[in-house]
């Protein structure tokens, strides 16, 4: 199969098909007590929780969706009436602490005034009630996460509660499991953070309740993922605007995948945060130093192979910057995004952390479920590389395509470790800590990628 | 800004004043037990999972492709959306990134059908698609279809797999599937070398004629089309040899493996058997009307008695009833005797049947109203109790679609999965039969639970049916702090 042609490409299914709605969803599923109404039409119940359900072994998205049963005949009558009664007979079946109500591009197309309807109905129960519309013509599923994210963030008593010294949340972490690979990185990002004298109050969303989420507001300092770059300006000023707020600092910082990232990571927060550079320095020789005499064992033994990796932007950038390290350069990066940058920014970052794709590298941006697949199956065959990480869209358009052969090869030479991480994960779970932030991170993908070409070997 | 005054917490029913909103909404309540359905996230799903060259062209917003699951789909790569602009839609200049689409996909894949399916924004706007498509196909010999599906009508899975089913036989008929051919060779192949492993007693000269009869591809008049039975299963059951014996010869397993050629050579049988006909109004008049293929309808072949009704079903089609049962008489009569024995250790068994609990357009799951497996359940000498997914307020609505079914035994509706853990509990349930979403539930009630349609077809599905209800109920009696 041929990827298809540059006029046709733009028509086909991408790889990472996830629009608004499913970010949206992904974070109402990322805070426990909270609800989502989708006031959209039947179909679009399943770019909601039904995308999360085989992703999310430990809980069930479903359990805290509704719909507004939208029909041409409701449409007819005026469907943003039905949203008062619905978020009333939710609010009594489930007693949110928060409900999102979001729409759908035809919803918004038949001008009612939906955002009315949800402050109406915000006046009728005690939760807040907030609106965030799901229009697909355009824009992706972080854009949903972090619009979504942003009400949330509306929530916080910042103006009630002092910040303490030293207290630090971070903001836009992409929470979308309640399983262990993320419970570990969020214990990753306690431990970097106490290792420059901080003490993560909240993560925000990390799988914890609304009133747990409040714990921002002893936070001195917010840290935002790139996930919610977008978010730190209308933040700071929000905050600064509020003189009750305390003078809270807003850093906008990458994420510590990698290890060099990891230590850029470091010295960000400690730049951000006024801590000496000196000691964030000292930490991430020190960590990282043990990182990779450990991977030293792993990378002696990779010499002259290569990997293709499918991830959001700023995520690819680490997961570059490791395989690089593990003498395991990438032939081939996919970034699944539409809004976090792109090529240029991953070239930039990668430039910032003194890490050059081969000039052989092929990039692809939002690439079509066909183009991932074409490239990885002939990367495959023609031995390109041999270590593959994408999520299950990018792993099933290669699986599916029957490569002869996969993980059964007569020897480690061809070998494929296929490896399944990041939404959506159907087939990878994580039953206990198994991180990706981290120098605890990096070790751990570099594990996998060794049980991939080399376990069953004996 | 004033923050609106909000009703304290612990306020008491603050939906209370809606109740006239809702007598007017459940009037809309369909007179099925299916849950609602989005034609186009339905048929997208379904053709996801289809095999064959075709292609399915999504004529509308991006975010409309993201209307299935598409990472499980093993056709993904064959979707194509329009990726209509809001600039698009709302000036009504749809047509051009229509056209562009089909004519793209022809010249650079030339699939052998093109499958243009509608959306809410495009039904919204009230552009007819059908004149570009026209336009199209009157330019290529390669079928393509438009099917005006989307989410504003509500319509229902039945309605929606049967609309998709009808469409695919429709197009032009071609010479029989290579690939059922395939199927069946090697089915009777593997029967060949079992019994020369386990019997060791069949001479070389047999062999050889077995391998002939398996290589001769049988008249249209002595096959058969299954429609709608189980997905799994059926291959390794009894079925193919025992109809062979007769024979009789399996067509295709409609619709869980044809591919795209499947359905193009779906006509060359001689009858269409069917678990549930009133399924498939539309594919069924079409079969039978221009194709004057009859239907035999069956009952999902589940359990002992369903099982038995089916084989006599296709026996008296082809008036070959005795060497059937002839052939049959052995697995039937260890069936009846294991039914028999289980029926005698675990009379009076209370098991809860959740139905309407799901929308996954799985055809064994709709048939008989999602009530396929209440017989086989019944004959175990179960008490059975049915678990309805759905407004609480509409139970007489409920009452009557299960009367007119024959349907009379004791049933619970309750509004959300999320409700089934305390209802479990009070009944005292010792197995449920649930949709796999509810495991969190079935585990809080501590009643084991068994997947909607977990249960083997067929005679060859009986003994296994019967260990894995054996196991459960050791798991009831043994879950140590069962609250009973």
């Amino acid at each position: 199969m041929k990827p298809p042609s540059a006029q046709l490409e733009p028509f086909a299914l991408r790889a990472h098909h996830y629009g608004r709605i499913t970010g949206i969803s992904m974070l109402v599923h990322a805070i426990p007590d909270a609800f989502l109404l989708l006031h959209t039409g039947v179909g679009c119940k399943y770019k909601a929780a039904a995308q999360l359900s085989v992703h999310d072994w430990a809980r069930q998205p479903h359990r805290r969706e509704g719909w507004t049963e939208v029909g041409d005949a409701a449409l007819i009558r005026g469907a943003a009436e039905r949203i008062g009664p619905y978020v009333r007979s939710w609010y009594d079946r489930q007693k949110p602490e928060l409900m999102i109500v979001c729409s759908a591009s035809h919803l918004e197309l038949s001008g009612e005034d939906i955002a009315g309807a949800v402050r109406a109905a915000n006046a009728t129960v005690p939760c807040p009630v907030r609106y965030v519309h799901g229009l697909g013509f355009a824009g992706d599923l972080y854009d949903g996460f972090g619009a979504a994210l942003s009400t949330v963030l509306d929530t916080i008593p910042w103006g009630e509660v002092a910040p303490e010294k030293d207290h630090v949340a971070v903001v836009g972490y992409p929470f979308d499991r309640y399983e262990a690979d993320h419970s570990a990185n969020l214990h990753q990002l306690r431990i970097l953070l106490a290792e420059l004298g901080k003490e993560l109050v909240a993560v925000l969303p990390s799988g914890q309740p609304l009133a747990r989420l409040a714990a921002a507001a002893r936070a001195e300092s917010l840290l935002v993922l790139p996930y919610a770059h977008a978010l730190a300006g209308p933040l700071a000023t929000s905050l600064a605007a509020s003189a009750a707020s305390g003078g809270r600092r807003v850093v906008e910082v990458g994420l510590p995948v990698g290890l060099r990232f990891t230590s850029i990571w470091l010295d960000q927060v400690a730049r951000g945060l006024g801590v000496d550079p000196r000691r964030a320095a000292k930490a991430a020789r020190r960590l990282s130093g043990y990182a990779d005499r450990e991977l030293n064992l792993l990378r002696t033994r990779l010499q002259g192979r290569r990997s293709a990796v499918f991830a959001d932007t700023p995520l690819a950038a680490g997961l570059v910057d490791l395989l690089t390290q593990l003498d395991l350069p990438p032939a081939l990066v996919g970034l699944r995004d539409r809004s976090l940058g792109g090529a240029p920014a991953l070239r930039e970052a990668l430039a910032r952390a003194d890490v050059a794709l081969r000039p052989d590298t092929v990039v692809l941006e939002d690439p079509s479920v066909r183009t991932a697949g074409a490239h990885l199956r002939d990367g495959v065959q023609q031995g390109r590389f041999q270590a593959v990480l994408g999520s299950a869209s990018e792993l099933g358009a290669l699986l599916r395509g029957g490569v002869r052969g996969l993980n059964t090869g007569p020897s480690p030479e061809h070998r494929l470790a296929a490896i399944v991480h990041g939404f959506p994960s159907s087939g990878y779970h994580a039953l206990q800590s198994q991180p990706t932030y981290g120098y605890g991170g990096a070790l751990t993908v570099a594990q996998r990628i060794l049980d991939g070409l080399f376990s069953g070997q004996e | 800004m004033t923050m609106p005054r909000k009703p304290p917490r612990g306020a008491a029913r603050l939906g209370a004043p809606d109740d006239p909103f809702w007598e007017r909404q459940e009037a809309r309540l369909s007179g099925r037990l299916g849950q609602p359905c989005c034609t186009l996230s339905g048929m997208c799903t379904l053709l996801g999972r289809m095999g064959g060259d075709f292609a399915v062209i999504i004529h509308g917003e991006r975010d409309c492709g993201n209307s299935f699951v598409h990472h499980t789909a093993d056709s993904a790569h064959q979707f194509f959306c329009t990726c209509l602009t809001e600039d698009q839609v709302t000036a009504g200049r749809v047509d051009a990134p229509l056209e562009r689409c089909l004519r793209l996909v022809l010249e650079e894949l030339a699939p052998e059908a093109i499958l243009v399916l509608g959306t809410c924004p495009i039904t919204m706007i009230g552009v007819d698609p059908g004149p570009v498509v026209e336009r199209v196909a009157a330019s290529t010999e390669t079928p393509i279809v438009l099917l005006r599906t989307g989410g504003l009508k509500l319509s229902t899975q039945s309605d929606m797999v049967d609309w998709l089913y009808a469409s695919l036989a429709g197009l032009p008929q071609r010479a029989p599937d290579p690939e059922a051919w395939r199927l069946q060779v090697a089915s009777r192949l593997k029967e060949t070398v079992a019994e020369l492993l386990s019997e060791g007693t069949l001479a070389p000269d047999e062999v050889r004629a077995d391998v002939e009869r398996a290589l001769e591809v049988p008249p249209a008049s002595r096959c058969v089309n299954l429609i709608g039975l189980p997905a799994l299963g059926v291959r390794a059951s009894e079925l193919e040899p025992a109809l062979r014996s007769a024979g009789i010869h399996v067509r295709g397993l409609y619709p869980f493996e044809a591919d795209l050629r499947g359905w193009r050579s779906i006509t060359h049988a001689a009858v269409n058997v069917v678990a549930d006909r009133r399924l498939y109004p539309r594919l069924l008049k079409l079969l039978e009307t221009q194709h004057a293929m009859p239907t035999v309808e069956v009952p999902l072949p589940i359990g002992l008695g369903q099982s038995v009704r089916f084989y006599r079903a296709i026996g008296d089609f082809f008036d070959a009833t005795d060497v059937l049962d002839r052939a049959l008489a052995s697995i039937r009569e260890a069936a009846q005797a294991q039914v028999d024995a289980f029926r005698a250790r675990t009379a009076s068994t209370r098991v809860a049947m959740g139905i309407r609990m799901l929308n996954n357009y799985q055809v064994d799951q709709l048939a008989y109203e999602g009530l396929g497996d209440v017989e086989a359940l019944s004959e175990l000498g179960f008490h059975l109790t049915l678990l309805v997914q759905g407004p609480p307020e509409q139970r007489a609505r409920f009452e009557e679609m299960l009367s007119d079914l024959g349907v009379d035994l004791p049933f619970y509706v309750f509004p959300n999965p999320w409700n089934l853990a305390p209802l479990l509990a009070e009944g005292d349930y010792q197995v449920a039969l649930l949709a796999d979403h509810s495991w969190e539930e079935a585990q809080k009630a501590g009643v084991p639970m068994i997947r909607s349609r977990a249960l083997a077809p067929l005679l060859a599905g009986v003994e296994p049916n019967l260990n894995l209800l054996t196991e459960l109920l050791r798991a009831a009696q043994g879950e140590p702090g069962r609250d009973r």
